[in-house]
């Protein structure tokens, strides 16, 4: 096994005598970077473009046509510097006991202040707001970042013990905590973190016997969820209802129709019909039919190559990884990301039942997409101290 | 964890091989799905490509409601309703939701759909078996509309319903909010008010002149479900359009209008046109045409037979038929052009006045025909020696045509200018004349045309011309604005714009106006008006017998312009009936009795104070009745039309004599074309001074 050939190993041993990490001066992945940065791109293009008219339209949004757009651009901004800032750190820093207690149970305290401040939006609430200052956050969508660490610190430090099913509880209650508190008022959140913790499980846990066991455990607990939600229950029934009263139409229709209009090139930058009123939440959960409807099927499967090629540059992170705590990291943001994306798009496209996640990188929103950059900042920190074989 | 097992096992802390395996796994399920999406665009936007084309397209229809705006009412000078919009409601079903809704039991024995076809039945009466049939024919439908214009009545109880408990199970009905123009009044002052079509479209009258003013802006409403799947909805108000008042008086339109009603039934005329004005400011108060029509109703073809016969009607294309419709819905009293005839002496009379060509008390000499050019130009009768008041009174043609003599082509023709003929009176109705090449001018008057000219033959004008020109001669000279618009409101009441009164020139100074009052007064007192006597109230007049062209045809336009009170005009009633039903035509003290029985009613009405009544008077009223029958060959009815009324005396003042075909140029419609051959031998030959 060869180090980086310019490897520097600076700190050694600490004042305790342990071992440091090896710290290599590896590269970021800059294919891996370029991906981000167009797919950040494209996504303020598209969210100008799906989002003008209605944003022009509402006094809301200061008829502003741009409203969306700028905002987006700023997120990204704010995103790229918080992803420069986490590549350069060490990742072993989140491994601190210290560190990490202050991390899980921080976010367990947001969360759990949503149910008390939090800002209901269509009846749900979901966002909380800093006090003075006025803005406004998800504290699910950092939860998904503070779930990936959390979970590959445990199973690297019991990495040992992962035949033992009662460690495993163990590890998923730990985790669950996210779950079960972001599910409440969120059930998309909720989703996706659990294909999170369950793509990183089966990654590390040896026995498919022990898998099996927290998969049922998961889909009782899923259940429980949906049965004491009754409010959540009457919103499902009204999506299979395809009732949205008074003429408006299901928001899965009128996707399906944007992305059949499309055709093999699209309509053309700007010039979907479904923005206009039809398709709600276009430069949002929906923005993927919008891209389809613009620029046809050439369009969207250039956004899926986008994907693919994402994760396969992070699988190789995860391969050549300086350790298996960096590698369950990469893994666990590949979950985050590749399964969102999968979901998202298997929703407009009508393939999968209706539920909000929002299409990586493109879709309209701050808090989402500032940590994505820092779970990207994350995958460069790994890949910065690559090793190689 | 010590030290030491942390030192051991960081060696061994890398992925393995399964690991990498279950990598490749999770990363193959993933592109598992990506591959579906793939396929499911490779379905939609290759395979299917045309008919999601086609869907995209018709979602719009539905995924965003227009709120229609509410046009603005019209009200009359007082306040009531000349037009109105009332809500009505369209219902839209939407059988695709109806048809899911199956799927949601509301109790254990009914579902959605149970409750949705049972509240269709009992509320918009549509039995099970008719709304199963919309359902299979249109099962994928969102919009299929299945009652229109039903009224708040027809649609209380259902929505009472739907606000109950059990509404809550209903699932595509809807009902869309729009609005009808209804006219509450029918055919009264229909020609000044005219009617909407394809929505909120004016056509003639107020409604098409104002029709910017009355309208609004639709609103839009988008509905849709956000990430969460709530029902997010955004609006857009609609934005109503303005109220106008009017300065129409329903009371006094419907006096006018059962008169006029009265007269065509009992004599009858091919045209009957009345125009009632305040001569302080040219408000029209009223305005009515014989030829209506039901504002609710314009496009009925029964009006057709007031123009032509069921044979006609019967054979008729579409075009034609729309084109008398047009005959019937045109504003006659501002779109007709006419002769006015004797109507026209008095604006010759305050010309001379005012040019100091003639003076109060000036006499002249009527023998019964005067030498004009080549034409010997006939009055009615020798009046002998007369004032110029008694040849208003008795409406001598002789003395106006050695006045207009005196008075001269070019300073004639300035007059005519000023006092407004051959000009738009800017009115402020859709469809005015102006007559402007039915006139002449100074350079093309030959001395024929200036005699006859005199006495309002030999050009053109309309009533409104006419009507807006007197109002100034008896109110002092203000020559205003004629207008039908008084104020414009906002949706909430509030005053948009006041349109006050319009001074435009003055026409004659305070004194000639006086005089002419004074000689008006005279053609009712004593000559050619005196049908139009009322106990109790001093009213002026001028009466007018116009002989249409082509002449010696026997066909006439008989006309009255009056006012009231003599010192102090506050009303102003000018009434013309063209080619009267009876013959001869020229009969025009039916339209001084029609003039009489329009007062009559607006006079009481209007509080116009009264004078005292002299016995004489009374005893003049009561007699009237007994020389009542000078006119012959007249139906029965048209007889008794002057008996119910009043007295009649024989006030025909023919205008033109017969004893030449007078210039053909002069009685060509197109007069204004006077050719200069024939204003030469005109001229050559001098009239008798």
């Amino acid at each position: 096994m060869e180090y980086d050939q310019t490897v520097v190993d600076n700190r050694q041993y600490d004042t305790r005598g342990r071992r440091k990490r090896v710290r290599t001066k590896g590269r970021m992945d800059y294919a891996l970077l370029l991906i981000i940065m167009v797919l950040t791109a494209f996504g303020i293009i598209m969210v100008y473009s799906s989002s003008y008219y209605t944003a022009s339209l509402s006094s809301s949004y200061n008829h502003n046509p741009a409203y969306f757009a700028i905002r987006q651009a700023a997120y990204a901004m704010m995103g790229i510097v918080a992803m420069v800032i986490v590549s350069h750190i060490d990742y072993h820093i989140w491994y601190k006991k210290s560190l990490f207690r202050i991390m899980y149970f921080t976010m367990i305290i947001l969360m759990a202040l949503v149910f008390v401040f939090g800002i209901e939006v269509n009846g749900a609430k979901r966002w909380i707001e800093i006090p003075g200052i006025g803005v406004t956050f998800q504290p699910s969508e950092i939860a998904k970042v503070v779930i990936v660490l959390t979970l590959a610190r445990l199973l690297y430090t019991c990495y040992r013990k992962l035949n033992d099913i009662r460690i495993l509880l163990a590890i998923c209650a730990i985790v669950g905590v996210f779950i079960i508190l972001a599910g409440i008022e969120n059930l998309s959140s909720a989703i996706i973190m659990s294909a999170i913790v369950g793509i990183m499980i089966i990654f590390a846990v040896p026995r498919w016997k022990d898998i099996g066991v927290l998969v049922i455990i998961a889909g009782v607990m899923l259940v429980i969820i949906f049965s004491f939600k009754a409010y959540r229950s009457d919103r499902i029934s009204e999506w299979h209802n395809q009732d949205v009263i008074n003429g408006a139409v299901t928001q899965s229709g009128a996707a399906i129709s944007a992305i059949g209009s499309g055709g093999l090139f699209g309509s053309g930058i700007g010039q979907s019909l479904q923005k206009m009123g039809t398709l709600s939440e276009a430069h949002n959960d929906m923005i993927f039919s919008i891209i389809c409807e613009e620029f046809g099927f050439v369009g969207g499967i250039a956004v899926i190559v986008l994907f693919v090629v994402m994760i396969l540059r992070m699988s190789n992170i995860v391969v050549n990884a300086y350790d298996l705590y960096g590698s369950l990291i990469v893994v666990g943001v590949m979950a985050h990301i590749g399964v969102q994306a999968a979901i998202n798009m298997a929703v407009v496209t009508g393939v999968s039942p209706n539920t909000g996640v929002p299409l990586p990188f493109i879709s309209y929103g701050g808090t989402s997409l500032i940590f994505l950059f820092g779970e990207i900042g994350l995958v460069m920190s790994v890949a910065r101290s690559m090793m190689k074989e | 964890m010590t030290n030491r097992s942390d030192k051991q096992k960081r060696k061994k802390r890398r992925v393995n091989a399964r690991m990498l395996k279950r990598l490749a796994i999770v990363v193959f399920c993933v592109f598992g799905v990506y591959i579906a999406v793939v396929v499911a665009l490779a379905n939609y936007q290759i395979k299917d490509t045309d008919t999601y084309k086609k869907s995209a397209l018709t979602r719009q229809d539905y995924s965003s409601q227009t709120l229609y705006y509410r046009r603005g009412d019209i009200l009359d000078r007082k306040g009531s309703f000349l037009a109105t919009s009332k809500k009505i409601y369209n219902l839209v079903l939407e059988p695709k939701n109806i048809i899911e809704s199956k799927k949601f039991k509301a109790d254990d024995e009914h579902t959605y759909q149970d409750i949705t076809i049972d509240a269709i039945d009992k509320y918009f009466d549509i039995n099970k078996s008719e709304l199963e049939d919309v359902l299979n024919e249109n099962p994928n439908s969102f919009y299929y509309v299945a009652k229109t214009k039903l009224t708040y009545e027809d649609v209380c109880d259902y929505l009472d319903y739907a606000k109950s408990d059990e509404g809550k199970y209903l699932r595509g009905i809807n009902l869309e909010e729009n609005y009808e123009r209804e006219y509450p009044n029918g055919s009264a002052g229909c020609h000044l008010i005219g009617y909407t079509s394809a929505g909120n479209v004016g056509n003639w009258g107020m409604e098409q002149q104002y029709n910017d003013t009355l309208n609004g802006t639709d609103g839009r409403r988008y509905r849709y479900m956000d990430e969460s799947g709530a029902i997010v909805t955004e609006m857009k108000n609609a934005t109503d359009g303005n109220t106008i008042v009017s300065t129409i008086d329903l009371n006094i339109q419907n006096i006018v209008d059962k008169q006029v009603k009265k007269f065509m039934s009992s004599v009858g005329a091919k045209n009957v046109s009345v125009l009632v004005m305040d001569p302080n400011n040219a408000e029209i108060l009223a305005m009515s045409n014989s030829k209506s029509y039901d504002l609710n109703d314009p496009y009925n073809e029964e009006y057709l037979q007031m123009i032509s016969s069921d044979a006609e009607i019967a054979v008729a294309s579409s075009e034609a038929k729309l084109q008398a419709l047009n005959e019937i819905w045109r504003n006659r009293a501002i779109s007709d052009t006419y002769e006015p005839g004797s109507t026209f002496k008095p604006f010759t009379m305050c010309a001379a006045l005012e040019e100091g060509k003639t003076y109060d008390g000036e006499e002249y000499y009527c023998g019964g025909k005067l030498h004009v050019g080549d034409w010997d130009i006939k009055c009615h009768n020798a009046d002998g020696t007369i004032t110029i008041k008694q040849a208003i009174a008795k409406s001598c043609n002789v003395t106006m045509m050695q006045i207009n003599e005196k008075l001269g082509a070019e300073t004639f023709t300035k007059y005519q200018s000023i006092f407004g003929f051959g000009q738009y009176t800017g009115v402020d109705l859709p469809g005015e004349a102006s007559a402007s090449s039915l006139i002449y001018n100074a350079e093309n008057i030959g001395p024929t045309d200036l005699a006859i000219n005199s006495f309002g033959q030999g050009f053109n004008c309309t009533m409104i011309q006419l009507a807006t020109g007197f109002c100034s001669l008896i109110n002092g000279g203000d020559y205003y604005q004629p207008h039908v618009v008084k104020e414009i409101r906002n949706s909430e009441g509030g005053t948009v714009e006041t349109i006050d009164k319009k001074l435009m020139k003055k026409t004659v100074s305070k004194s000639t106006s006086k005089l002419i009052r004074s000689y008006l007064k005279e053609v009712v007192d004593s000559g050619t008006g005196t049908g139009c006597q009322i106990p109790g109230y001093e009213i002026g007049g001028k009466t007018g017998t116009a002989e249409k062209l082509p002449r010696n045809n026997g066909k006439y336009l008989l006309s009255f312009i009056s006012f009231a009170p003599y010192a102090n005009p506050e009303v102003m009633v000018y009434v013309t009936i063209d080619e009267i039903a009876l013959s001869p035509q020229d009969q025009t003290s039916y339209a001084v009795h029609l003039a009489r029985n329009i007062l009559s009613d607006l006079l009481p009405y209007m509080g116009i104070e009264q004078v005292k009544v002299k016995d004489e008077d009374e005893q003049k009223v009561v007699n009237v009745n007994e020389n009542g029958t000078a006119v012959s060959d007249t139906g029965d009815k048209a007889s008794d039309y002057l008996l119910n009324t009043d007295d009649i005396s024989d006030t025909t003042d023919n205008a033109v004599s017969e004893n030449a075909d007078p210039n053909q140029a002069t009685t060509e419609a197109n007069q204004a074309q006077v050719t200069e051959a024939q204003v030469t031998e005109a001229v050559a030959t001098e009239a008798i001074q």
